[in-house]
């Protein structure tokens, strides 16, 4: 094979290995970010810890929330509530960062996969 | 309330259900620490070839070899393709059977690397069932692991099942019973193409009737749990702790996938089967 083609190939082969590793990450981050609370199911995001931040910042003390299903639940303690969910969405976002910083130190097929 | 996993282990020519099962068993002692009840038509079997698994499994059930199909297994792109003959349809009979008040019913192929799996048990559902799904390689989409046909309703599959004994648990297995007596009636309602019976699709009528007949209602809530797929067009490399190393088929070759903290279902059996003759090998 022209060594040219097979350079261009070798790094496609590793661009495609490369971008799966990452959509995995990304897929496991987006699913560490879901929380269950009496039985109801929520996602994490920036959005929902401003709003509960705001919340306690006008010394609310609890709140009705919808759910990931549009199911409306209460939470009866905001402030643990929020510590709670603050902490799910730092473990996820730290440890997608951490398996990020894994990926894109390797440079070959082989390393990205290699257990 | 008492609290475990059940295995349905069922051998055929070609597979060894009943290992896939010690090792499935390993593993959920490993990372969700419960107790292990397995079902299967062959206790001798079990004892003889894997003294050992009293490590593992704490209970072993009997139960008659539920009616086989054929089914078609891959191992890998080229390697050989297989009818084997497929004993899968006693997953109805998991409510009966189950010595827990909550259970968690997995299929003996699925890896557990995680404990994601504990949050059933935190919530009040008394029926869960898995429906997401991540394939280990983006470039595909299979259409058939969506919905149980092309025209019909979504697919739930019955790798991961959750239930607590409970009047609603109880209606959705019997109505599973039903279904699968009947089993032509519900197949060509609901325009499955699949002669053979499969305990997924048996599991997402049921679901659709017990809805209301829609496909958009909050029950059953999605399992608390991530579920990769590998095909059987996939090879199962290695794993070590909670790292996965698979081969994803492309058209003609394939790429190399790892994996780490995720719940897998691996469905080359083949692959699988070498790896366990592996880890085994120390026991």
């Amino acid at each position: 094979m022209d060594e040219r083609l097979e350079k261009a190939l070798e790094f496609s082969n590793f661009m495609e290995t490369h971008n799966n590793q990452r959509r995995i990450l990304l897929q496991q981050f987006k699913e560490n970010l879901v929380h269950y609370i009496d039985g109801n199911k929520i996602t994490v995001t920036r959005e929902l810890l401003s709003f509960c931040q705001s919340l306690l910042a006008l010394d609310q003390t609890h709140v009705i929330l919808i759910d990931d299903s549009n199911t409306p639940f209460e939470v009866a303690d905001l402030n643990q509530f929020t510590r709670e969910i603050l902490g799910i969405y730092t473990f996820a976002s730290r440890k997608y960062m951490y398996e990020y910083k894994k990926i894109i130190k390797n440079r070959s097929a082989e390393g990205l996969t290699k257990l | 309330m008492s609290k475990g996993v059940v295995l349905f282990a069922f051998n055929n020519d070609y597979i060894d259900y009943i290992k896939q099962a010690v090792y499935c068993a390993k593993r959920v002692k490993k990372y969700l620490g419960l107790p292990v009840q397995v079902i299967t038509d062959d206790k001798n079997y079990l004892e003889k070839q894997f003294p050992f698994y009293k490590k593992y499994i704490d209970t072993v059930t009997y139960s008659p070899s539920p009616l086989s199909s054929i089914k078609i297994f891959n191992n890998g792109l080229n390697e050989s393709q297989r009818d084997v003959e497929w004993k899968n349809s006693a997953r109805d009979s998991a409510y009966d059977l189950s010595i827990f008040d909550k259970t968690i019913v997995l299929d003996t192929d699925l890896i557990v690397s995680n404990d994601k799996l504990l949050k059933c048990f935190d919530t009040d559902e008394d029926f869960m069932i898995a429906k997401e799904y991540d394939l280990i390689h983006y470039e595909k989409r299979f259409k058939d692991l969506d919905r149980i046909s092309n025209k019909s309703i979504h697919m739930y599959w019955a790798t991961i099942i959750y239930f607590k004994k409970s009047n609603l648990a109880k209606i959705v297995f019997d109505l599973v019973q039903h279904i699968k007596e009947n089993y032509n009636f519900y197949r060509l309602s609901y325009e499955i193409i699949e002669k053979k019976f499969r305990n997924d699709f048996a599991f997402s009528i049921a679901i659709h009737m017990m809805r209301g007949f829609t496909q958009n209602t909050n029950w059953p809530i999605t399992l608390p749990t991530d579920m990769w797929v590998s095909l059987d067009k996939d090879i199962l490399v290695d794993i070590k702790k909670d790292s996965i190393q698979l081969l994803a088929h492309r058209k003609n070759d394939y790429i190399s996938v790892k994996l780490n903290d995720a719940n897998t279902h691996v469905m080359n059996k083949f692959s699988l089967d070498q790896f366990i003759d592996k880890e085994f090998a120390n026991e």
